[in-house]
């Protein structure tokens, strides 16, 4: 009789203690599904706001092109296709930017390696970019004789460009940025510095957080806020490193790529 | 008679750059701020003939610089522009004062045709000749 009491206790306990353990996880689970929609809520904003911005202001050009016809000079018309030629451009980098994510997320990123040259790369980037640092001052140091890496060039020029485009953004017009190319004893280096601020938050490596631009409520600044996120994953995708740090002795940022060298271009 | 001028409001260069380029052609007199701070300090320095204001700024919502720029100036003509298109969000500018309410994307001739609207009204009321009874004004 008093083990039969004793196993009914135990039996007892035992159920309650699974049944704590289930509630835990419903628990557990009712906050993941809390944050998901949460996180899914900021990133409909976010993508709302950066694909409505653009539209608007091509919208309200081609309005005025349309309103105003021959009211407006020769100035004002060019002016205002201008605004909505970069305005495209940047719709255009905002749903490659996603495209590029999506494929990164889900792991369809095949990268296609071959010999690059680096230097060739870097000015294709900063050809690209050249639009956007109109007002910045660019320049490139390449290392004689660098050896040729075995790379995706076209995922290296976008990743290039995105930490570009990032530079043009958070620094002031006037602001040099530099790409130096450079190789250690079995290391390629690419290094992005900038005369900036630097990187205003504790941690630089945040910056490559997706939708970091949104998640800081940092509205001044147009972007998408997956531009680094998007080149952390290409540099890695290619075997690499990246890593961001605000410059030693001097105010600005650095982003360093890092590839490993093959065997026989070691030095 | 001068141009009149206008405020414009918005932390997008885009925006403001659209905004100067179509509204300068048609004889507004177009500043620029990119924050609230900015606007409230422009405001309190020279009050334009009408604020364009968008409400997603990155220092203070411009809901909240609308309220400021109400204790100072009641009626001061205000247009939001804004890409928020939700109904609480359009009742809470338009009950904190704006004149008016522009979702973005807009139509530039709209715009301004609001941007006149109200601007009118708002002078209209100022030349209507007061009636006084006793110390009570109307």
């Amino acid at each position: 009789m008093e083990q039969q009491g004793l196993l009914d206790a135990l039996g007892d306990q035992t159920a309650s203690a699974i049944e704590s353990v289930l509630l835990a996880k419903e628990l557990d689970q009712a906050r993941l599904d809390a944050e998901t929609d949460k996180l899914r809520g900021a990133l409909l904003t976010s993508i709302s706001h950066d694909l409505r911005t653009p539209l608007a202001s091509i919208l309200g050009a081609t309005s005025s092109l349309e309103s105003y016809g021959d009211k407006l000079d020769n100035t004002a018309r060019q002016e205002l296709l201008a605004t909505i030629h970069d305005e495209a451009e940047r719709l255009n980098r905002f749903v490659a930017n996603l495209l590029d994510m999506t494929r990164l997320e889900a792991g369809a990123l095949q990268p296609r390696k071959e010999r690059v040259d680096v230097g060739e790369v870097i000015a294709s980037a900063l050809s690209r970019a050249a639009r956007l640092l109109c007002g910045h001052e660019t320049a490139m140091i390449i290392e004689p004789d660098l050896p040729m890496p075995l790379l995706d060039d076209v995922l290296l020029e976008q990743a290039l460009f995105n930490i570009l485009d990032n530079a043009g953004k958070y620094t002031p017009p006037g602001t040099k940025i530099v790409v130096t190319a450079s190789s250690g004893a079995d290391t390629l280096l690419i290094r992005v510095t900038d005369g900036g601020e630097g990187f205003s938050v504790r941690d630089p490596e945040a910056a490559f957080s997706k939708f970091k631009r949104f998640k800081s409520a940092d509205r001044s600044r147009p972007g998408t806020g997956l531009g680094l996120a998007i080149t952390r994953g290409f540099i890695e995708a290619m075997g690499g490193t990246i890593v961001a740090r605000n410059r030693q002795g001097c105010s600005g940022a650095e982003l360093i790529m890092i590839f490993p060298l093959a065997e026989k271009h070691k030095k | 008679m001068s141009d009149p001028s206008v405020l414009v409001v918005d932390d997008e260069p885009a925006i403001r750059r659209l905004l100067r380029t179509a509204l300068g052609s048609q004889t507004w007199r177009v500043m620029e701020a990119r924050t609230g701070e900015m606007a409230l300090r422009m405001v309190a320095d020279a009050v334009p003939d009408v604020v364009v204001l968008d409400l997603g700024l990155p220092d203070i919502d411009g809901v909240e610089v609308l309220r400021r720029l109400r204790q100072v100036h009641p009626t001061l003509p205000v247009v939001i522009l804004s890409v928020r298109d939700d109904e609480r969000g359009k009742v809470a500018a338009l009950e904190a004062g704006a004149d008016d309410y522009v979702t973005k994307p807009f139509s530039m001739a709209e715009l301004e045709a609001r941007m006149r609207s109200v601007t009118t009204c708002v002078t209209a009321g100022r030349d209507r000749p007061a009636v006084r009874i006793g110390r009570f004004e109307h």
